[in-house]
């Protein structure tokens, strides 16, 4: 599918996580151009915060009645899903941390059921607990339930662990799109854009930047271990 | 010396307690990191310090805060005019706000955003913004509650690297482990305080970190890992310091 924004063409793959990254497009102007489109629904980070009710089970009943579903059940199971359980129904959002803040509007988003959801800087209020069941989520909804996400975010780390693909972006338009080998290993576009390298690149390039051995790039740090045993 | 020293806090949010007795000195002119899980009461002891609440006590008067929202926090129509709005404020002559507006706009490279309205920038450029125009006004004390979350590891390490140079105390309320090596200082609260440690003897506490739902920042992982194989024997904060060392 083609997601059209101003001057930015993404060609999307359906039922996969796209990372965007880089300066240049306006949240608010993108989140109210989607408004008029049934099959996007954008959730911006909680500090804009767009909570309509009072009560976790008047927002999501809300949502429950926006969607095409029937069985109000679902209202139990999108908390599920976000590793929320039911007793949260009876809490006031007032009484709510920012990441449960976060984690009720993200259970309302997929109870609308849209087909494709865009989250900007989803990891960000999250402790490590939160946030490894935030990934988990994430790829379940893409596998389980055949969604399309597309994330904002300047996190590399948090990019390098989650996208399928990713996108460059800055004023002018898309820079450079490929996956996540082709964009954090690429230094030059890297430092022209002022994007980080995830740490596990990093520590690849400069084994190979002192001591001349490619290591070759690894997706998380026990494989890592492994080579550098090998190569010791 | 302490910049901040809380004793013996006491608070409940209705029915549930958030600190039971919680005490805790902060040294001057160093970066404390307060790390602890969601929902511990980060925000709550922040919104605390500001509104001076009482056993808690500064011992300065020069103190700026920045919380996590920047929308909140913006007032300049431009972004110079927010760069000068606490030099104003506090009546500073103008050929100092001057001077002091130069170097920072030197500093940072922001010179082609220098007339934009705030509102056009994206959030991590609102954060860092935010942040210089708080420093222009030489606090002792800067209170960041989350304040740098939009911002990238790159723009991070040229903010903390700049800090360094200041003389300045900063604390800073994190959920991200990999914030805290930018400083020198860890804490972690969790209805009281859990730790209180230099950086790196409060990353050596693994079991610790990770009962607090906190990461442990890659090099500290893969450090530990090695350890275990015995392929190092202390933990590196700097990637090359360990590459160095592996293969020395």
């Amino acid at each position: 599918m083609e997601l059209v924004f101003e001057k930015y063409h993404f060609n999307i793959k359906n039922n996969s996580i796209n990372c965007i990254i880089g300066k240049g497009i306006n949240l608010e102007l993108l989140e109210y151009a989607c408004k008029y489109v049934d099959s996007v629904k954008l959730i911006i980070h909680p500090i804009i915060n767009n909570i309509l009710y009072k009560t976790v089970k008047k927002e999501l009943s809300y949502a429950f009645e926006q969607s095409n579903h029937r069985n109000p059940n679902k209202i139990i199971d999108s908390l599920k899903i976000v590793g929320l359980d039911n007793t949260y129904l009876n809490k006031k959002i007032s009484d709510l941390s920012s990441s449960e803040l976060y984690l009720i509007r993200l259970a309302s988003i997929l109870l609308i059921n849209s087909k494709i959801l865009i989250l900007e800087s989803p990891n960000i209020y999250l402790d490590y607990k939160h946030y490894l069941n935030f990934l988990k989520i994430i790829r379940t909804i893409k596998r389980r339930y055949n969604k399309t996400i597309i994330i904002f975010s300047n996190d590399s780390d948090f990019i390098h662990s989650i996208a399928d693909y990713i996108f460059v972006i800055n004023e002018k338009g898309i820079l450079e799109q490929g996956n996540k080998y082709e964009i954090f290993t690429n230094e030059k576009l890297l430092k022209k854009c002022q994007i980080s390298m995830p740490k596990i690149i990093l520590f690849e390039k400069k084994v190979f930047n002192k001591i001349g051995i490619n290591i070759g790039y690894r997706d998380n740090i026990n494989d890592l271990i492994k080579d550098i045993y090998t190569y010791k | 010396m302490n910049i901040v020293e809380i004793k013996k806090l006491n608070y409940s949010y209705k029915d549930n307690i958030v600190f039971e007795n919680l005490s805790l000195n902060i040294k001057k002119n160093r970066i404390t990191t307060i790390l602890g899980p969601n929902g511990c009461g980060k925000s709550t002891l922040f919104k605390l310090i500001v509104e001076n609440y009482k056993h808690i006590k500064i011992n300065t008067k020069k103190i700026n805060y920045i919380s996590t929202n920047p929308f909140e926090q913006i007032v300049g129509k431009t972004v110079k005019d927010q760069l000068m709005f606490y030099l104003k404020q506090n009546n500073i002559k103008e050929s100092t706000i001057k001077r002091r507006i130069k170097k920072i706009i030197h500093e940072f490279r922001i010179k082609d955003i220098i007339d934009k309205d705030p509102y056009e920038l994206d959030n991590e450029q609102k954060q860092i913004i935010l942040i210089l125009s708080n420093l222009l006004n030489y606090p002792e004390l800067l209170i960041l509650d989350d304040a740098l979350c939009f911002v990238s590891t790159y723009n991070k390490y040229k903010i903390f690297k700049y800090l360094k140079r200041q003389k300045i105390s900063i604390i800073h309320f994190s959920n991200n482990v990999e914030d805290s090596i930018f400083g020198n200082q860890i804490v972690i609260i969790n209805k009281k305080v859990v730790l209180n440690k230099p950086l790196k003897a409060a990353l050596k506490e693994e079991k610790l970190l990770l009962d607090n739902n906190l990461n442990l920042p890659f090099i500290i992982e893969l450090s530990l890992k090695l350890k275990y194989y015995n392929l190092l024997e202390d933990i590196y904060l700097s990637i090359d310091e360990m590459v160095n060392k592996i293969w020395n």
